[in-house]
């Protein structure tokens, strides 16, 4: 229910953390920050990211604070922590030694 | 978990359980702010307010179940919904006293013939025989191998042990013998299924028999 079905399972929350960690945002900013990067091939409905979010936030991978939006509304901003920046770089390798190991399987040539 | 994500995790879920009026309205107020930058985006692209409103919602996928979700990943709902049963048990209990009689009377029955085999048990089982150094008692018995002769018929039972058929009746001068030549224990009693001590022999262990080396 929480995980859009063209997602590959686990994966929003390593796009989540990859976002986080170039800059602090909210939750509305990273909604538009997954749709533009990925030139909309990621489609997160909205709303099944704020369980992600707080999934991630009880981990202890991101940290929230409630401070002033662009819009002057006060927002929840979420931040990478130390541990979730760990995560982060160890989640990225798996998935490109994962990735890898996939591309290469379906590249295989029919003899 | 490692110690360092716990500086993050504990607090929260202090929080959560604590100030759980105060999460839930900071829940509420994180929606909000989202759904209203999508009636805001809609509004932009060109929709009629209430119409912009109606696809907010719709792009949220079910607000009502995502903070649902959102309250699971606290981590604390198992905890919260406990308390609530619990409560709720109470009130019922309550509400309707005869049951509540009921129930304490199946409880109290319970746990008085609980009581009351463990202590039959305790007694007889597990707790050791009232004779000095009793963890060190044993019964001795003679038995028959083979089928025992037709002329010796009486069956011995062993001290708190099920008699087997093979068993036989020590002759009193045989646990004489016994007693006087025996070197791994330190004394032989014999003992008579009837309650007086009969022929000069001793139903108790007795306490002028030599302590083991």
């Amino acid at each position: 229910m929480s995980k859009p079905p063209d997602l590959v399972q686990g994966t929003l929350d390593l796009l989540i953390l990859k976002i986080l960690a170039l800059e602090p945002q909210n939750g509305w900013a990273i909604s538009q920050r997954l749709r533009q990067v990925s030139g909309d091939v990621l489609q997160v409905s909205d709303g099944s990211l704020y369980p992600a979010l707080h999934k991630l936030e009880q981990e202890g991978w991101i940290s929230a604070e409630w401070r002033p939006s662009e819009n002057n509304r006060r927002a929840k901003f979420y931040s990478l922590t130390r541990p979730g920046r760990r995560h982060l770089e160890r989640e990225t390798a798996n998935w490109a030694r994962l990735s890898a190991a996939i591309s290469h399987v379906v590249r295989l040539r029919e003899a | 978990m490692r110690i360092e994500r716990w500086r993050y995790a504990v607090p929260l879920r202090l929080r959560s359980l604590l100030r759980r009026g105060r999460v839930e309205g900071e829940l509420d107020e994180e929606l909000r702010y989202h759904v209203d930058r999508l009636v805001e985006a809609n509004v932009a692209k060109g929709l009629a307010p209430e119409e912009a409103r109606l696809a907010a919602l719709r792009a949220m996928n079910g607000l009502e179940q995502q903070k649902e979700a959102c309250r699971d990943a606290r981590r604390v709902t198992l905890l919260e919904d406990s308390v609530a049963d619990l409560r709720y048990g109470f009130r019922s209990l309550r509400r309707d006293a005869r049951f509540t009689a009921v129930a304490i009377m199946t409880l109290a029955l319970g746990v008085g013939l609980n009581a009351a085999v463990f202590s039959v048990v305790n007694g007889v089982m597990l707790r050791g025989l009232p004779y000095p150094d009793a963890d060190r008692l044993v019964s001795l018995w003679e038995e028959n191998l083979r089928e025992p002769p037709a002329n010796m018929s009486t069956s011995g039972v062993a001290l708190g042990g099920a008699s087997s058929p093979g068993r036989t009746t020590v002759a009193p001068a045989n646990l004489v013998d016994y007693r006087g030549r025996t070197r791994s224990f330190a004394g032989l009693a014999g003992q008579s299924p009837k309650a007086t001590p009969n022929r000069g022999l001793s139903s108790r262990p007795s306490r002028s028999a030599p302590r083991p080396r």
